[in-house]
Order: C-alpha cells, then structure tokens, then sequence
C-alpha cells in the first residue's frame, strides 16, 4: 500500500470494493418468515387502530387553546383583583405622615409660646412689622432682611398676639379674619412663615387683578393694601375657603420645610402658581431663605427637640388643650382624634378639658367628608345645647364654625342665635 | 387513504403514509429493510436467536414510535439508530462473557447457526472465510463496517448513527476494511 494519501484512499476504496464484492455473496440471509409474520401482525394491528387514536388525539387538541385559556383567566383575573384592592392600603402611609408633620409642628409652636414668651415677642414682630411696613409704605420697593437676620421663624412668631396684630395695621375684626380663613380648615397648621406668604399672595394677587398696567413693584401698595383689606373684608365664604386651600397647600409645604430641613432648591409652592412674582415677593422669599439660614444653625437643638416631641404625648396633648381653650374645638377635637389614634392606650388626665368622647377620627385630608364633620342637626343642637348652659361664646365659635363648613344651611325658628351671632369669633 | 403505489415512494413516504394507517406501506417499507436489518444484527451479536430478539423489538419500536416519526432525515438512518440502540440495550442486558463467546465464534460455527445448511454449503470458502473475519472484528469496527456494506450509509450517517465522529468512524471502517482484505487475500494465497 502506498503511504501518499491519494494512494491510501485509492487503496481503500480498493480493498472496500473487494471486500464488499466478497461480502455480497453472504447477503442472502434473511430473518425467519415466522419473525416477519409476527412483525407485520403487528403492524397491521396498530394501523387499524390508527383511526380512533388520530381522532381521540385530535378531539383532545381541539380542546386544548380553549381550556388554557379559560385557565389563564381563571389565574389571572384573581391576582389582578388581589393587587388593585390592595393599592389604597399602601397609599395610606402619608396621611398619616402629614399628620404627624403637622401635629408636631403646632406643637413646637405651643412649646415656643410657653418658653420663649419674652424672645418672641422681639423676633416675631421684626419680620411681619417689616413686611406689613413695607406694604404701607410706596417709596420701599422691596422688602429687605433684616440687618440682625430678621428671621421669620416660625417658632417666633404668634399671629393671636396683640403686638402682631398692633404692628400689622390690621383692624381687630380684620386679623380675626384672617386667622378665621387660616384656621377654618381644620388640617391646615397656621404656621407663621404660611401666613406671611399667605398675606404676600394675597397682595400679589389683588395686585394681580386690580392693577394690570402698574409697575410690578410694591409702590403701589396702597392699592394692594385696600384689595386686601376688601379681600379679608369680603367675608365671603367662598373665598375664604380658596384662601383656605391655598394657605392649607402651602402651610403643608412649610411644615415639612422647616421640620425635614429640606435642601436648597425647592420648587416654588404651589399656591404661588398663577400669581406674578415681583420683586417684593422675591425679597420676601430671600428673608425667608435668611431665616431659614438662621434656623439651620440650631439644626441640632431642633431636631432632638421635635424627637423628642415625637414621643411625648404630654406635650402634644397641652397643645391639644391649648388649640381648645382658644376656641379651635374643631381641630382640637381631630387633633385629639390623631392623637388617641397615634397612641391609643394612653389615658387622658382627669382635669384635661377634653375627653376621649370629643375626639373626631378619621383622614386628615377629607374636611368635607360626613366621617369628620358632625351632621348638622347633631351639631346644631350641641350649640344650642351649649348656648342654653350659658356658654354663649363657645356656642358662638362653634356656631362660626358650623358656618363655614355649612354656609348655607338655615338655622332653626327655635335657635337660640342666629347667623348673625356666629362671628366675629373671639379668638 | 387514497391507495397508493408503494414501488414508487421513498422511504420516508411510505413511512408517513403508514403513520397514518396505510398497512400496505409497511410491508413495502418493511421489505425493503428487514434483510440488511437483520444482518446487520446477526452479524453484530452473532447469534441468530438473539438477532431475531433484537430484530423484532426494533421493528416494534417503529411501529409504536410511527406517531414521533418527523422526515427530518432518511428513514433508513432512523431505523437503523433504533437497531444500533437495541443492540447497544442488548449487549447491556446480556452478560459480557457471553457476548465475548459469541463473538469468537469459529466461522463455521457461525454460519452453520444461520439455519440454513444449504446456503452454508452453497458459500464459497472465501465467504466462509470472510464471515469469520467479520465476527472477528472489534465491535466497534465491525458495526461500522456493516453499516457501510447493509446500510449503504456514508461516514456522516454512520458518524450519526453511533453516535461517533466522523474521523472515527473512517479510521475504523479503514482498520476493518484493511483487516477483511487481508483474510481475503491469505485465501487466495491459500
């Protein structure tokens, strides 16, 4: 045999073709008839039975895209409703984290009332003074900050106190107004810096409207001053409501602002959307960014004190009282309400001017829904009720609140007061 | 069913028409298959009861397998990938000693077991002879050769069929190849 390759393969095709000519002579050999019978038999057999077996086995298939349909919607339809039913039970978290925002928030500031009565007083009024100075006087463009800082602290400032409500220029009647729309929603917390930028809104709106060719500056802020002394005059409940709102998104927004430390570069609050920004309300908003500035300072001190505030009820049930012995039953029975749901076995002292009773469950945001405010009738005649006792004026403030969250419901022949009786509140 | 004239189908034709029922396209299938089939089996375990054993129980395999039966390839190397897997299912089953013993069988012997003394006196002495070199083949050399010689089937197929490379499968038929001749050619020297 040759060792070139195309030798080898010749010399194989070579032997294969001798060995198979030589093979070919032991082909003959065929398996038994009886093994072929048998096999045949057998074939046969199985394609005489081929018939009911195509047709069973397609009878089945013609079954099959309907039954793994019907499963799939059997599976499906179940899990689909289990995970939109339980959607709202995880949307719940933040109610009740505003809450808390906002419980602590007034409670610092019933904490400020008690403790820096006599620092307050100075800082408070230095920046509503300012603005309201401002307001009053044409030839001061823009609201500057104060040299000390002038900061609009929140914990600083006590809208009920005389000295504000002297340096603010407003009427008694009028402030009362004002504090009326802020605290005639329930969930709104009236916090300082809110009703600073509330009265700034207001001026920048009445502005707004009634002044469309005048310069953007405060110069004409006696024109702004009487549409806002007509807006706070106008007694209207609806605008008092939208005030409300507005104040209430905004108070919200200040909350969690000075409670979260919240960084630089916080989109404008949503009540300030659709009103034209000037220059007045830019100076504005730099003295809040400098008392904002100066609260930073006290980071550390402010923090360990809302901690601990978020585990005293103590002093979140003084404020409570404090919210009550100043006419705000309403929210001081939901705060109360908040406050026995935040802590559920804590029993409230024995002289504490509310009872577990007054406390008003329920979401913090539906102010309109039947699950917060009383019913009508119920509410009417606790008033009248309360007047028949003799407490005429706490029968009056609840009769003012009744009022605004049912303006238009005609009182009874036999009510002991009328609508007129209903304000002013004295606050 | 419409009838059809076997003679002129192929394999796999015959196969899908008994698939679906036709008896007939057995019979030609199986007619053209069941010698090299057979062979191929007697050859490799060397004993015709066993060779029938197996040659039924793969006939039977395509019988009860004609539903999966797909013409992705030839029918040939399909049935004779179930008569590889049957033999190979075998030699498991059965002891290895007495494989061995049958696979060094004496020619004679070997082909006297066919059952057919008159074919046997009817072979030449170079196919008595060559028969006995077949058996006396590795297994492995011996398979593929019958599967070249029975079959028909080129080195790819055969490479398919067990299961092997195709490199090794030209090495071994080269060996078996080689070996055959030499038996053929002492003959002739004889």
């Amino acid at each position: 045999m040759s060792d070139k390759p195309g030798n080898k393969a010749d010399a194989w095709l070579e032997d294969e073709s001798t060995v198979s000519r030589a093979y070919r002579e032991l082909q003959n050999t065929e398996p038994p008839a009886h093994v072929s019978d048998h096999i045949l038999a057998e074939a046969r057999r199985a394609a005489a039975s081929q018939d009911s077996t195509v047709i069973r086995v397609q009878h089945w298939r013609k079954w099959t895209m309907p039954a793994a349909l019907a499963a799939t919607v059997v599976f499906a339809v179940p899990l689909v409703v289990r995970v939109f039913t339980s959607v709202p039970t995880d949307f719940e978290t933040p109610t009740v984290t505003m809450t808390d925002m906002k419980t602590e928030a007034e409670v610092e500031v019933g904490e400020k009332l008690d403790t820096n009565a006599g620092e307050r007083s100075t800082r408070a009024v230095m920046p509503a003074d300012e603005l309201l100075k401002s307001l009053n006087a044409p030839q001061q463009a823009t609201l500057q900050p104060d040299a000390a800082g002038a900061p609009v602290a929140r914990e600083s400032f006590s809208a009920d106190e005389p000295a504000v409500k002297a340096a603010s220029g407003l009427a008694a009647p009028q402030a009362q107004s004002v504090e009326e729309t802020l605290a005639g929603d329930d969930e709104y917390a009236a916090t300082p810096p809110a009703r600073i930028e509330q009265s700034e809104l207001r001026d920048s709106r009445s502005e707004t409207a009634n002044r469309e060719n005048a310069d953007d500056d405060y110069a004409a802020t006696p024109q702004a001053r009487s549409d806002q002394s007509e807006l706070r005059d106008s007694g209207s409940e609806t605008a008092n409501w939208e005030d409300a709102d507005e104040a209430k998104l905004y108070a919200v927004e200040s909350t969690a602002e000075i409670v979260q430390q919240e960084p630089p570069g916080r989109p404008e609050p949503v009540a300030a959307e659709g009103f034209r920004v000037n220059r007045s309300r830019s100076a504005l908003t730099s003295t809040l960014a400098q008392a904002r500035a100066d609260r930073e300072q006290d980071t550390t001190t402010k923090s360990s004190r809302l901690s601990s505030f978020r585990t005293d009820p103590d002093q979140i049930l003084e404020t409570i009282a404090k919210l009550h012995e100043q006419g705000y039953v309403l929210t001081a029975r939901r705060k109360l309400g908040s406050f026995l749901t935040q802590y559920p076995d804590y029993e409230l002292p024995d002289d504490y001017p509310m009872q577990a009773s007054d406390a008003i469950f329920g979401s913090s945001s539906a102010i309109d829904t039947q699950e917060i405010v009383p019913e009508a009738e119920t509410w009417l005649r606790d008033i009248a009720q309360m007047a028949q006792r003799g407490e005429i004026d706490q029968a009056r403030i609840q009769l003012a609140e009744f009022f605004q969250i049912y303006p238009d419901y005609p009182l009874p022949v036999e009510f002991p007061l009328t609508r007129d009786d209903a304000a002013p509140i004295e606050r | 069913m419409l009838p059809l004239m076997p003679s002129k189908l192929n394999d796999q034709d015959l196969m899908l028409h008994y698939r679906d029922g036709d008896a007939l396209a057995f019979e030609e299938l199986y007619g053209r298959h069941k010698g090299p089939v057979y062979r191929y089996l007697l050859r490799q375990c060397g004993n015709p009861a066993n060779a029938e054993e197996i040659f039924q129980e793969v006939w039977i395999k395509v019988i009860r397998g004609r539903d999966k039966y797909r013409p992705l390839a030839k029918f040939s190397t399909w049935l004779y990938q179930i008569a590889h897997n049957c033999f190979i299912d075998f030699v498991r089953r059965q002891d290895r000693n007495a494989l061995n013993a049958a696979s060094n069988t004496e020619p004679d012997e070997l082909l006297t077991e066919t059952g057919n003394p008159e074919r046997v006196a009817a072979l030449s002495q170079t196919g008595q002879k060559l028969a006995g070199a077949i058996a006396a083949l590795p297994q492995e050399q011996r398979e593929a050769f019958l599967l070249r010689v029975e079959g028909g089937f080129g080195l790819e197929e055969i490479a398919s069929i067990t299961d092997t490379g195709r490199e090794t499968v030209k090495s071994r038929l080269r060996y078996a190849t080689r070996k055959l001749r030499e038996t053929l050619e002492d003959n002739c020297h004889e």
